[in-house]
Protein backbone atom coordinates (compact mmCIF):
# COMPACT_ATOMS: atom_id res chain seq x y z
CA UNK A 1 0.00 0.00 0.00
CA UNK A 2 1.14 3.54 -0.75
CA UNK A 3 -0.37 6.79 0.45
CA UNK A 4 -0.20 10.07 -1.42
CA UNK A 5 0.84 12.82 1.00
CA UNK A 6 0.87 15.67 -1.55
CA UNK A 7 -0.61 15.31 -5.04
CA UNK A 8 1.73 17.65 -6.93
CA UNK A 9 0.56 19.49 -10.04
CA UNK A 10 -1.18 16.76 -12.04
CA UNK A 11 -0.43 13.27 -10.78
CA UNK A 12 -2.54 10.57 -12.38
CA UNK A 13 -2.83 6.81 -12.43
CA UNK A 14 -2.31 5.37 -15.94
CA UNK A 15 -1.86 2.10 -17.77
CA UNK A 16 -1.41 1.47 -21.50
CA UNK A 17 -4.69 3.22 -22.28
CA UNK A 18 -8.28 2.49 -23.18
CA UNK A 19 -8.64 0.45 -26.37
CA UNK A 20 -11.78 -0.24 -28.36
CA UNK A 21 -13.90 2.68 -27.16
CA UNK A 22 -12.81 5.46 -29.48
CA UNK A 23 -15.83 4.69 -31.68
CA UNK A 24 -17.95 5.85 -28.72
CA UNK A 25 -15.95 9.02 -28.29
CA UNK A 26 -13.78 7.79 -25.40
CA UNK A 27 -10.15 8.99 -25.74
CA UNK A 28 -7.24 6.55 -25.55
CA UNK A 29 -5.45 8.15 -22.56
CA UNK A 30 -2.47 6.23 -21.11
CA UNK A 31 1.00 7.72 -20.57
CA UNK A 32 2.19 10.80 -22.47
CA UNK A 33 5.70 9.25 -22.64
CA UNK A 34 5.13 5.58 -23.46
CA UNK A 35 8.86 4.80 -23.41
CA UNK A 36 9.49 6.11 -19.89
CA UNK A 37 6.36 4.38 -18.61
CA UNK A 38 7.40 1.03 -20.07
CA UNK A 39 10.96 1.43 -18.79
CA UNK A 40 9.71 2.13 -15.24
CA UNK A 41 7.64 -1.07 -15.29
CA UNK A 42 10.57 -3.12 -16.64
CA UNK A 43 12.92 -1.82 -13.93
CA UNK A 44 10.67 -3.22 -11.21
CA UNK A 45 9.93 -6.52 -12.97
CA UNK A 46 6.38 -5.62 -14.11
CA UNK A 47 4.66 -6.33 -17.39
CA UNK A 48 3.68 -3.61 -19.87
CA UNK A 49 0.07 -3.95 -18.66
CA UNK A 50 0.81 -2.93 -15.04
CA UNK A 51 -0.62 0.29 -13.62
CA UNK A 52 1.72 3.17 -12.69
CA UNK A 53 1.72 6.88 -11.84
CA UNK A 54 2.42 9.81 -14.19
CA UNK A 55 3.39 13.08 -12.56
CA UNK A 56 3.61 16.49 -14.19
CA UNK A 57 6.28 19.16 -13.51
CA UNK A 58 5.61 19.30 -9.73
CA UNK A 59 5.81 15.76 -8.43
CA UNK A 60 3.96 14.13 -5.53
CA UNK A 61 5.08 13.05 -2.08
CA UNK A 62 4.49 9.34 -1.58
CA UNK A 63 4.45 7.43 1.71
CA UNK A 64 5.38 3.75 1.39
CA UNK A 65 3.23 2.00 3.99
CA UNK A 66 4.84 -1.34 3.11
CA UNK A 67 8.28 -2.14 1.72
CA UNK A 68 8.22 -1.65 -2.05
CA UNK A 69 10.58 -1.77 -5.01
CA UNK A 70 9.95 1.27 -7.23
CA UNK A 71 11.55 3.14 -10.14
CA UNK A 72 11.37 6.73 -11.37
CA UNK A 73 11.81 7.49 -15.09
CA UNK A 74 11.05 10.24 -17.61
CA UNK A 75 11.64 13.85 -16.53
CA UNK A 76 14.49 14.56 -14.11
CA UNK A 77 13.10 15.26 -10.64
CA UNK A 78 15.19 16.19 -7.60
CA UNK A 79 13.67 13.19 -5.80
CA UNK A 80 14.60 12.10 -2.28
CA UNK A 81 13.73 8.96 -0.35
CA UNK A 82 13.94 9.89 3.33
CA UNK A 83 16.39 12.67 2.33
CA UNK A 84 18.65 10.38 0.26
CA UNK A 85 18.77 11.33 -3.44
CA UNK A 86 16.92 8.89 -5.71
CA UNK A 87 18.67 7.93 -8.90
CA UNK A 88 16.60 8.16 -12.07
CA UNK A 89 16.02 5.10 -14.29
CA UNK A 90 17.07 2.81 -11.45
CA UNK A 91 15.16 0.42 -9.24
CA UNK A 92 15.11 1.47 -5.58
CA UNK A 93 13.91 -0.48 -2.54
CA UNK A 94 11.79 1.74 -0.29
CA UNK A 95 11.58 0.51 3.31
CA UNK A 96 8.18 0.39 5.01
CA UNK A 97 7.34 3.84 6.37
CA UNK A 98 9.68 5.75 4.06
CA UNK A 99 8.73 8.90 2.14
CA UNK A 100 9.51 9.79 -1.48
CA UNK A 101 9.52 13.57 -2.15
CA UNK A 102 9.72 14.40 -5.85
CA UNK A 103 10.05 18.22 -6.03
CA UNK A 104 9.90 20.14 -9.32
CA UNK A 105 11.28 18.72 -12.58
CA UNK A 106 14.61 20.25 -13.63
CA UNK A 107 14.57 18.70 -17.11
CA UNK A 108 11.46 17.52 -18.93
CA UNK A 109 7.86 17.61 -17.78
CA UNK A 110 6.57 14.13 -16.95
CA UNK A 111 7.88 11.56 -14.52
CA UNK A 112 6.80 7.93 -14.17
CA UNK A 113 6.68 5.94 -10.95
CA UNK A 114 6.25 2.20 -11.22
CA UNK A 115 5.89 -0.14 -8.24
CA UNK A 116 6.83 -3.82 -8.26
CA UNK A 117 3.55 -5.73 -8.54
CA UNK A 118 1.77 -2.76 -10.13
CA UNK A 119 -0.91 -0.57 -8.59
CA UNK A 120 -4.25 -2.27 -7.95
CA UNK A 121 -6.99 -0.07 -9.38
CA UNK A 122 -10.50 -0.96 -10.57
CA UNK A 123 -10.51 -0.57 -14.36
CA UNK A 124 -13.27 1.39 -16.07
CA UNK A 125 -13.97 0.49 -19.70
CA UNK A 126 -11.09 -1.96 -19.62
CA UNK A 127 -8.40 0.42 -18.40
CA UNK A 128 -7.16 2.01 -15.19
CA UNK A 129 -5.98 5.15 -17.03
CA UNK A 130 -7.32 8.35 -15.52
CA UNK A 131 -9.32 10.53 -17.90
CA UNK A 132 -10.37 13.40 -15.69
CA UNK A 133 -12.80 15.02 -18.15
CA UNK A 134 -15.10 12.00 -18.00
CA UNK A 135 -14.14 10.84 -14.52
CA UNK A 136 -12.77 7.53 -15.79
CA UNK A 137 -10.09 5.32 -14.24
CA UNK A 138 -7.63 6.07 -11.44
CA UNK A 139 -9.04 7.10 -8.07
CA UNK A 140 -12.61 8.37 -8.70
CA UNK A 141 -11.53 9.46 -12.20
CA UNK A 142 -9.47 12.39 -10.86
CA UNK A 143 -5.87 13.41 -10.27
CA UNK A 144 -4.34 12.06 -7.06
CA UNK A 145 -4.56 14.18 -3.90
CA UNK A 146 -3.18 13.93 -0.39
CA UNK A 147 -4.84 11.12 1.54
CA UNK A 148 -5.36 8.76 -1.43
CA UNK A 149 -4.29 5.23 -0.59
CA UNK A 150 -3.53 2.74 -3.37
CA UNK A 151 -2.89 -0.96 -3.05
CA UNK A 152 0.29 -2.37 -4.60
CA UNK A 153 -0.17 -5.79 -6.20
CA UNK A 154 1.43 -8.93 -4.86
CA UNK A 155 4.07 -10.08 -7.30
CA UNK A 156 4.27 -13.78 -7.99
CA UNK A 157 7.74 -13.40 -9.48
CA UNK A 158 10.76 -13.35 -7.20
CA UNK A 159 11.57 -9.68 -6.77
CA UNK A 160 14.58 -8.16 -8.47
CA UNK A 161 17.13 -6.64 -6.17
CA UNK A 162 17.37 -2.87 -6.15
CA UNK A 163 19.91 -0.56 -7.87
CA UNK A 164 19.40 -1.89 -11.36
CA UNK A 165 19.87 0.88 -13.92
CA UNK A 166 18.77 1.27 -17.50
CA UNK A 167 21.67 1.70 -19.94
CA UNK A 168 21.75 5.39 -20.91
CA UNK A 169 22.03 4.60 -24.62
CA UNK A 170 18.52 3.17 -24.85
CA UNK A 171 16.94 6.44 -23.63
CA UNK A 172 15.32 8.73 -26.22
CA UNK A 173 17.36 11.91 -26.91
CA UNK A 174 15.31 14.09 -24.54
CA UNK A 175 15.89 17.83 -25.04
CA UNK A 176 14.24 21.23 -24.44
CA UNK A 177 14.43 21.84 -28.20
CA UNK A 178 14.10 18.48 -29.95
CA UNK A 179 13.52 17.69 -33.59
CA UNK A 180 10.59 15.31 -33.96
CA UNK A 181 9.90 13.28 -37.06
CA UNK A 182 6.49 12.97 -38.69
CA UNK A 183 4.83 11.19 -41.58
CA UNK A 184 3.01 13.49 -43.99
CA UNK A 185 -0.54 12.90 -45.24
CA UNK A 186 0.38 14.29 -48.68
CA UNK A 187 -2.95 16.08 -49.21
CA UNK A 188 -2.59 18.54 -52.06
CA UNK A 189 -6.32 19.34 -51.69
CA UNK A 190 -5.78 20.63 -48.14
CA UNK A 191 -2.32 22.20 -48.02
CA UNK A 192 -0.28 24.44 -50.27
CA UNK A 193 2.89 22.94 -51.78
CA UNK A 194 4.95 25.11 -49.43
CA UNK A 195 3.32 23.79 -46.23
CA UNK A 196 5.83 20.96 -45.71
CA UNK A 197 8.74 23.28 -46.38
CA UNK A 198 7.39 25.81 -43.86
CA UNK A 199 6.88 23.33 -41.01
CA UNK A 200 10.24 21.60 -41.57
CA UNK A 201 12.33 24.76 -41.74
CA UNK A 202 11.16 26.78 -38.72
CA UNK A 203 11.05 26.13 -34.96
CA UNK A 204 7.64 26.18 -33.24
CA UNK A 205 7.05 27.19 -29.63
CA UNK A 206 4.92 25.22 -27.15
CA UNK A 207 2.25 27.64 -25.88
CA UNK A 208 0.58 27.66 -22.46
CA UNK A 209 -2.51 26.08 -24.08
CA UNK A 210 -0.91 22.65 -23.91
CA UNK A 211 -1.97 19.69 -21.81
CA UNK A 212 -2.49 15.93 -21.96
CA UNK A 213 -4.96 16.46 -24.78
CA UNK A 214 -2.57 18.27 -27.10
CA UNK A 215 0.06 20.93 -27.65
CA UNK A 216 -0.87 24.17 -29.34
CA UNK A 217 2.20 25.55 -31.11
CA UNK A 218 3.08 29.01 -32.26
CA UNK A 219 5.35 29.93 -35.18
CA UNK A 220 5.41 30.62 -38.91
CA UNK A 221 1.88 30.20 -40.37
CA UNK A 222 1.25 27.07 -42.46
CA UNK A 223 -0.49 27.76 -45.79
CA UNK A 224 -3.65 25.81 -46.70
CA UNK A 225 -4.45 24.86 -50.29
CA UNK A 226 -6.22 27.60 -52.22
CA UNK A 227 -9.65 25.97 -51.90
CA UNK A 228 -9.28 24.76 -48.30
CA UNK A 229 -10.33 26.84 -45.28
CA UNK A 230 -8.75 24.39 -42.86
CA UNK A 231 -11.98 22.51 -42.11
CA UNK A 232 -12.69 18.94 -43.19
CA UNK A 233 -15.50 16.45 -42.56
CA UNK A 234 -14.73 15.13 -39.06
CA UNK A 235 -12.62 11.99 -39.02
CA UNK A 236 -10.68 9.88 -36.52
CA UNK A 237 -7.48 11.35 -35.07
CA UNK A 238 -4.53 9.05 -34.33
CA UNK A 239 -1.84 9.81 -31.73
CA UNK A 240 0.57 12.57 -32.76
CA UNK A 241 -1.69 14.06 -35.44
CA UNK A 242 -0.65 17.56 -36.47
CA UNK A 243 -3.89 19.47 -36.93
CA UNK A 244 -3.50 22.89 -38.48
CA UNK A 245 -5.97 25.28 -36.85
CA UNK A 246 -5.96 28.86 -38.10
CA UNK A 247 -2.60 28.15 -39.83
CA UNK A 248 -0.93 27.01 -36.57
CA UNK A 249 -0.04 23.39 -35.67
CA UNK A 250 -1.70 21.55 -32.78
CA UNK A 251 -0.17 18.15 -31.97
CA UNK A 252 -2.63 15.71 -30.44
CA UNK A 253 -1.48 13.67 -27.47
CA UNK A 254 -2.75 10.99 -25.05
CA UNK A 255 -6.13 12.49 -24.08
CA UNK A 256 -6.91 13.75 -27.62
CA UNK A 257 -10.52 13.90 -28.79
CA UNK A 258 -11.41 10.90 -30.96
CA UNK A 259 -12.63 12.73 -34.08
CA UNK A 260 -11.92 16.20 -35.38
CA UNK A 261 -12.78 18.51 -38.26
CA UNK A 262 -9.46 20.29 -38.85
CA UNK A 263 -7.09 19.53 -41.73
CA UNK A 264 -4.07 17.48 -40.65
CA UNK A 265 -0.62 17.78 -42.14
CA UNK A 266 0.54 14.38 -40.82
CA UNK A 267 1.41 12.79 -37.50
CA UNK A 268 4.47 12.72 -35.25
CA UNK A 269 5.93 9.19 -35.25
CA UNK A 270 5.42 6.96 -32.21
CA UNK A 271 9.18 6.83 -31.61
CA UNK A 272 9.34 10.61 -31.09
CA UNK A 273 6.17 11.04 -29.00
CA UNK A 274 8.30 10.69 -25.80
CA UNK A 275 10.37 13.74 -26.88
CA UNK A 276 7.19 15.83 -27.24
CA UNK A 277 5.73 14.46 -24.00
CA UNK A 278 8.62 15.97 -22.05
CA UNK A 279 8.20 19.54 -23.40
CA UNK A 280 6.88 22.46 -21.35
CA UNK A 281 5.29 25.74 -22.45
CA UNK A 282 8.07 27.98 -23.78
CA UNK A 283 10.15 25.07 -25.16
CA UNK A 284 10.54 24.81 -28.91
CA UNK A 285 10.35 21.95 -31.37
CA UNK A 286 11.41 21.37 -34.96
CA UNK A 287 9.80 18.95 -37.39
CA UNK A 288 11.34 16.71 -40.02
CA UNK A 289 9.40 14.42 -42.36
CA UNK A 290 10.24 10.73 -42.74
CA UNK A 291 8.78 7.77 -44.57
CA UNK A 292 6.49 5.36 -42.75
CA UNK A 293 9.05 2.57 -43.23
CA UNK A 294 11.69 4.62 -41.45
CA UNK A 295 9.20 5.52 -38.67
CA UNK A 296 8.31 1.88 -38.09
CA UNK A 297 11.95 0.76 -38.23
CA UNK A 298 12.89 3.24 -35.46
CA UNK A 299 9.87 2.23 -33.37
CA UNK A 300 10.73 -1.48 -33.66
CA UNK A 301 14.33 -0.71 -32.64
CA UNK A 302 13.13 1.10 -29.47
CA UNK A 303 10.77 -1.75 -28.62
CA UNK A 304 13.57 -4.24 -29.27
CA UNK A 305 15.91 -2.37 -26.91
CA UNK A 306 13.28 -2.49 -24.17
CA UNK A 307 12.62 -6.20 -24.67
CA UNK A 308 16.36 -6.97 -24.57
CA UNK A 309 16.81 -4.91 -21.40
CA UNK A 310 13.83 -6.64 -19.80
CA UNK A 311 15.32 -10.03 -20.68
CA UNK A 312 18.77 -9.07 -19.44
CA UNK A 313 17.30 -8.04 -16.07
CA UNK A 314 15.33 -11.24 -15.57
CA UNK A 315 18.26 -13.43 -16.69
CA UNK A 316 20.58 -11.62 -14.29
CA UNK A 317 18.14 -12.43 -11.53
CA UNK A 318 18.05 -16.17 -12.17
CA UNK B 1 -19.94 11.96 -53.75
CA UNK B 2 -19.16 8.33 -53.02
CA UNK B 3 -15.80 7.23 -54.43
CA UNK B 4 -15.87 4.31 -56.86
CA UNK B 5 -12.75 2.96 -55.12
CA UNK B 6 -12.00 3.60 -51.43
CA UNK B 7 -9.00 5.85 -50.79
CA UNK B 8 -6.64 4.38 -48.21
CA UNK B 9 -4.64 7.27 -46.82
CA UNK B 10 -1.67 6.96 -44.51
CA UNK B 11 -2.40 9.34 -41.61
CA UNK B 12 0.28 8.25 -39.14
CA UNK B 13 2.99 5.60 -38.72
CA UNK B 14 0.34 3.32 -37.23
CA UNK B 15 -3.00 4.42 -38.73
CA UNK B 16 -4.79 4.58 -42.05
CA UNK B 17 -7.94 6.45 -42.97
CA UNK B 18 -10.20 4.65 -45.41
CA UNK B 19 -12.16 7.38 -47.16
CA UNK B 20 -15.34 6.28 -48.89
CA UNK B 21 -16.79 9.64 -50.00
CA UNK B 22 -16.01 13.34 -50.02
CA UNK B 23 -19.41 14.53 -48.82
CA UNK B 24 -21.92 13.44 -46.19
CA UNK B 25 -24.74 11.23 -47.45
CA UNK B 26 -26.80 8.23 -46.41
CA UNK B 27 -24.95 6.04 -48.93
CA UNK B 28 -21.55 7.15 -47.63
CA UNK B 29 -22.58 6.38 -44.07
CA UNK B 30 -24.06 3.00 -45.01
CA UNK B 31 -20.75 2.09 -46.63
CA UNK B 32 -18.91 3.22 -43.45
CA UNK B 33 -21.16 0.92 -41.37
CA UNK B 34 -20.62 -1.99 -43.75
CA UNK B 35 -16.85 -1.51 -43.54
CA UNK B 36 -16.87 -1.36 -39.72
CA UNK B 37 -18.89 -4.61 -39.62
CA UNK B 38 -16.36 -6.28 -41.92
CA UNK B 39 -13.37 -5.11 -39.88
CA UNK B 40 -15.04 -6.22 -36.62
CA UNK B 41 -15.91 -9.64 -38.04
CA UNK B 42 -12.46 -10.14 -39.55
CA UNK B 43 -10.90 -9.78 -36.08
CA UNK B 44 -7.25 -9.12 -36.71
CA UNK B 45 -5.05 -8.84 -33.61
CA UNK B 46 -2.91 -6.27 -35.42
CA UNK B 47 -5.87 -3.85 -35.60
CA UNK B 48 -6.05 -2.13 -32.22
CA UNK B 49 -8.83 0.45 -32.70
CA UNK B 50 -11.42 1.50 -35.27
CA UNK B 51 -12.87 5.03 -35.42
CA UNK B 52 -15.73 5.46 -37.89
CA UNK B 53 -17.30 8.80 -38.76
CA UNK B 54 -19.37 10.35 -41.57
CA UNK B 55 -17.36 9.36 -44.66
CA UNK B 56 -14.33 7.50 -43.36
CA UNK B 57 -13.06 4.79 -41.06
CA UNK B 58 -9.75 5.28 -39.26
CA UNK B 59 -7.93 2.06 -38.38
CA UNK B 60 -5.13 2.10 -35.83
CA UNK B 61 -2.81 -0.91 -35.94
CA UNK B 62 0.20 -2.27 -34.10
CA UNK B 63 3.31 -1.72 -36.24
CA UNK B 64 5.05 -4.53 -34.35
CA UNK B 65 2.55 -6.95 -35.87
CA UNK B 66 2.01 -5.52 -39.35
CA UNK B 67 3.99 -3.20 -41.62
CA UNK B 68 2.25 -0.28 -43.32
CA UNK B 69 2.35 -2.17 -46.62
CA UNK B 70 0.74 -5.29 -45.14
CA UNK B 71 -1.96 -3.30 -43.35
CA UNK B 72 -2.77 -1.27 -46.45
CA UNK B 73 -3.23 -4.49 -48.42
CA UNK B 74 -5.50 -5.95 -45.72
CA UNK B 75 -7.61 -2.79 -45.60
CA UNK B 76 -7.91 -2.68 -49.41
CA UNK B 77 -9.19 -6.26 -49.26
CA UNK B 78 -11.70 -5.45 -46.50
CA UNK B 79 -12.91 -2.22 -48.15
CA UNK B 80 -13.58 -3.53 -51.65
CA UNK B 81 -17.12 -3.72 -52.98
CA UNK B 82 -18.97 -2.34 -49.94
CA UNK B 83 -22.75 -2.38 -49.84
CA UNK B 84 -24.11 1.15 -49.41
CA UNK B 85 -27.72 0.11 -48.94
CA UNK B 86 -29.41 0.39 -45.53
CA UNK B 87 -28.22 -2.09 -42.89
CA UNK B 88 -30.45 -5.12 -42.59
CA UNK B 89 -30.31 -5.41 -38.86
CA UNK B 90 -30.22 -2.22 -36.87
CA UNK B 91 -31.37 -0.96 -33.52
CA UNK B 92 -34.09 1.64 -33.18
CA UNK B 93 -33.72 3.45 -29.89
CA UNK B 94 -36.47 5.67 -28.55
CA UNK B 95 -35.29 8.62 -26.50
CA UNK B 96 -37.89 10.36 -24.32
CA UNK B 97 -37.41 14.14 -24.36
CA UNK B 98 -39.08 16.84 -22.35
CA UNK B 99 -39.12 19.85 -24.68
CA UNK B 100 -39.61 23.38 -23.34
CA UNK B 101 -37.70 26.29 -21.90
CA UNK B 102 -37.35 24.66 -18.47
CA UNK B 103 -35.36 21.82 -20.09
CA UNK B 104 -34.00 23.43 -23.26
CA UNK B 105 -33.27 27.09 -22.59
CA UNK B 106 -32.87 28.02 -26.28
CA UNK B 107 -36.19 26.62 -27.53
CA UNK B 108 -37.99 30.00 -27.77
CA UNK B 109 -35.05 31.52 -29.62
CA UNK B 110 -34.79 28.56 -32.04
CA UNK B 111 -38.53 28.58 -32.78
CA UNK B 112 -38.53 32.35 -33.38
CA UNK B 113 -35.49 32.09 -35.63
CA UNK B 114 -37.17 29.37 -37.71
CA UNK B 115 -40.48 31.23 -37.81
CA UNK B 116 -42.29 28.38 -36.06
CA UNK B 117 -44.32 28.08 -32.91
CA UNK B 118 -43.06 25.74 -30.19
CA UNK B 119 -45.50 22.92 -31.07
CA UNK B 120 -44.39 22.94 -34.73
CA UNK B 121 -40.75 22.88 -33.69
CA UNK B 122 -41.34 19.91 -31.36
CA UNK B 123 -43.25 18.08 -34.09
CA UNK B 124 -40.53 18.65 -36.69
CA UNK B 125 -37.81 17.55 -34.26
CA UNK B 126 -39.58 14.43 -32.98
CA UNK B 127 -41.07 13.24 -36.29
CA UNK B 128 -38.04 11.89 -38.21
CA UNK B 129 -36.03 8.77 -37.62
CA UNK B 130 -32.43 9.86 -37.10
CA UNK B 131 -29.25 7.90 -37.51
CA UNK B 132 -26.06 8.11 -35.42
CA UNK B 133 -23.39 9.12 -37.98
CA UNK B 134 -20.55 9.76 -35.55
CA UNK B 135 -19.77 9.81 -31.84
CA UNK B 136 -17.24 12.08 -30.25
CA UNK B 137 -16.66 15.54 -28.83
CA UNK B 138 -17.33 13.99 -25.42
CA UNK B 139 -17.82 10.33 -24.41
CA UNK B 140 -21.00 8.94 -25.98
CA UNK B 141 -22.08 12.18 -27.71
CA UNK B 142 -24.08 11.11 -30.82
CA UNK B 143 -24.15 13.25 -33.97
CA UNK B 144 -27.62 12.55 -35.41
CA UNK B 145 -28.31 12.99 -39.11
CA UNK B 146 -31.71 13.29 -40.72
CA UNK B 147 -33.01 16.50 -39.17
CA UNK B 148 -35.61 18.60 -40.97
CA UNK B 149 -33.72 21.53 -42.55
CA UNK B 150 -36.50 23.89 -41.44
CA UNK B 151 -35.23 23.69 -37.84
CA UNK B 152 -31.51 24.08 -38.63
CA UNK B 153 -29.87 26.85 -36.55
CA UNK B 154 -26.21 27.77 -36.02
CA UNK B 155 -24.27 27.11 -32.85
CA UNK B 156 -24.39 29.71 -30.06
CA UNK B 157 -21.91 32.54 -30.70
CA UNK B 158 -20.58 32.02 -27.16
CA UNK B 159 -20.72 28.40 -25.95
CA UNK B 160 -22.13 27.68 -22.49
CA UNK B 161 -19.51 26.78 -19.91
CA UNK B 162 -21.80 24.03 -18.65
CA UNK B 163 -24.58 22.07 -20.34
CA UNK B 164 -26.67 19.63 -18.26
CA UNK B 165 -26.39 15.88 -18.98
CA UNK B 166 -29.22 14.71 -21.25
CA UNK B 167 -29.62 18.07 -23.02
CA UNK B 168 -30.83 17.81 -26.62
CA UNK B 169 -29.43 20.43 -28.97
CA UNK B 170 -29.22 21.60 -32.57
CA UNK B 171 -26.15 22.80 -34.46
CA UNK B 172 -26.42 23.40 -38.19
CA UNK B 173 -28.40 20.56 -39.75
CA UNK B 174 -27.52 18.07 -37.01
CA UNK B 175 -29.05 17.32 -33.65
CA UNK B 176 -27.33 15.67 -30.71
CA UNK B 177 -27.57 14.75 -27.04
CA UNK B 178 -25.05 15.69 -24.33
CA UNK B 179 -24.42 12.44 -22.39
CA UNK B 180 -22.61 14.23 -19.57
CA UNK B 181 -22.29 17.70 -18.14
CA UNK B 182 -19.72 19.52 -20.30
CA UNK B 183 -19.24 22.92 -21.92
CA UNK B 184 -21.14 23.17 -25.20
CA UNK B 185 -22.38 25.47 -27.95
CA UNK B 186 -25.40 23.65 -29.38
CA UNK B 187 -28.79 25.38 -29.06
CA UNK B 188 -30.74 23.46 -26.44
CA UNK B 189 -34.43 22.63 -26.95
CA UNK B 190 -35.09 19.85 -24.43
CA UNK B 191 -33.63 17.19 -22.17
CA UNK B 192 -33.87 13.42 -21.80
CA UNK B 193 -33.99 11.71 -18.41
CA UNK B 194 -32.11 8.73 -19.89
CA UNK B 195 -28.47 8.19 -18.91
CA UNK B 196 -26.68 7.76 -22.24
CA UNK B 197 -23.28 6.90 -20.79
CA UNK B 198 -22.54 5.04 -17.58
CA UNK B 199 -19.10 3.40 -17.43
CA UNK B 200 -20.20 1.16 -14.56
CA UNK B 201 -22.97 -0.60 -16.50
CA UNK B 202 -22.42 -3.82 -18.45
CA UNK B 203 -23.61 -1.87 -21.50
CA UNK B 204 -22.01 1.55 -20.87
CA UNK B 205 -23.49 3.21 -23.98
CA UNK B 206 -27.17 3.41 -24.94
CA UNK B 207 -26.27 4.37 -28.54
CA UNK B 208 -23.69 3.18 -31.07
CA UNK B 209 -22.75 4.41 -34.51
CA UNK B 210 -25.35 3.35 -37.09
CA UNK B 211 -28.25 3.11 -34.61
CA UNK B 212 -31.59 4.66 -35.54
CA UNK B 213 -33.02 7.14 -33.03
CA UNK B 214 -36.48 8.56 -32.50
CA UNK B 215 -37.36 11.27 -29.96
CA UNK B 216 -40.56 10.75 -27.96
CA UNK B 217 -41.96 13.97 -26.47
CA UNK B 218 -42.81 13.60 -22.77
CA UNK B 219 -44.16 16.01 -20.16
CA UNK B 220 -42.53 17.21 -16.95
CA UNK B 221 -44.23 14.58 -14.80
CA UNK B 222 -42.97 11.73 -16.98
CA UNK B 223 -39.52 13.32 -16.95
CA UNK B 224 -39.51 13.37 -13.15
CA UNK B 225 -40.78 9.80 -13.01
CA UNK B 226 -38.19 8.48 -15.50
CA UNK B 227 -35.40 10.50 -13.94
CA UNK B 228 -36.34 9.00 -10.56
CA UNK B 229 -36.21 5.48 -11.97
CA UNK B 230 -32.80 6.04 -13.46
CA UNK B 231 -31.26 7.51 -10.35
CA UNK B 232 -32.01 4.32 -8.39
Amino acid sequence: MIEIIRGGMLTTIQDQGRYGYQRYGIPRSGPMDWFAARLANILVGNTAADTFIESTIMGPTVHFIDECLFALTGATFPAELDHDPVEMNTSVLAPAGSHLVMGTATQGARGYLAFSGGLVVEPSLGSTSTYTKAGLGGVDGRALIGGDRIEVGATTLPRYGDRRSAPWNILPPYSDAPTVRFTSEKRADRFDDRALEVITSHPYTITAESDRMGYRLDGVPIPYAERCDGNIISEGIPLGSIQVIDHRPVVLMADRQTIGGYAKLGAVIKADIPLLAQLKPGNSVRFSDVTVNEAQRVFRKMQGDLVLFDRALSNAHH
Amino acid sequence: MRYSEPKIILISDSAFSIELANSISKEAFNAVSALVDRIDQFYSTSIVDVIPSYCSVVVEYDPLQASAKEMKALLAFLAHDLDDGPRKCRHLIEIPVCYGSGFGPDIDEVAARCGLDIEELIYLHSDPEYQVYAMGFSPGFPYLAGMDPRIAVPRLAIPRTSVKAGSVGIAGDQTGIYPMQTPGGWQLIGRTPLTLFDPFQAEPFVLSIGDAVRFIPIDENSFAELAGEHSD
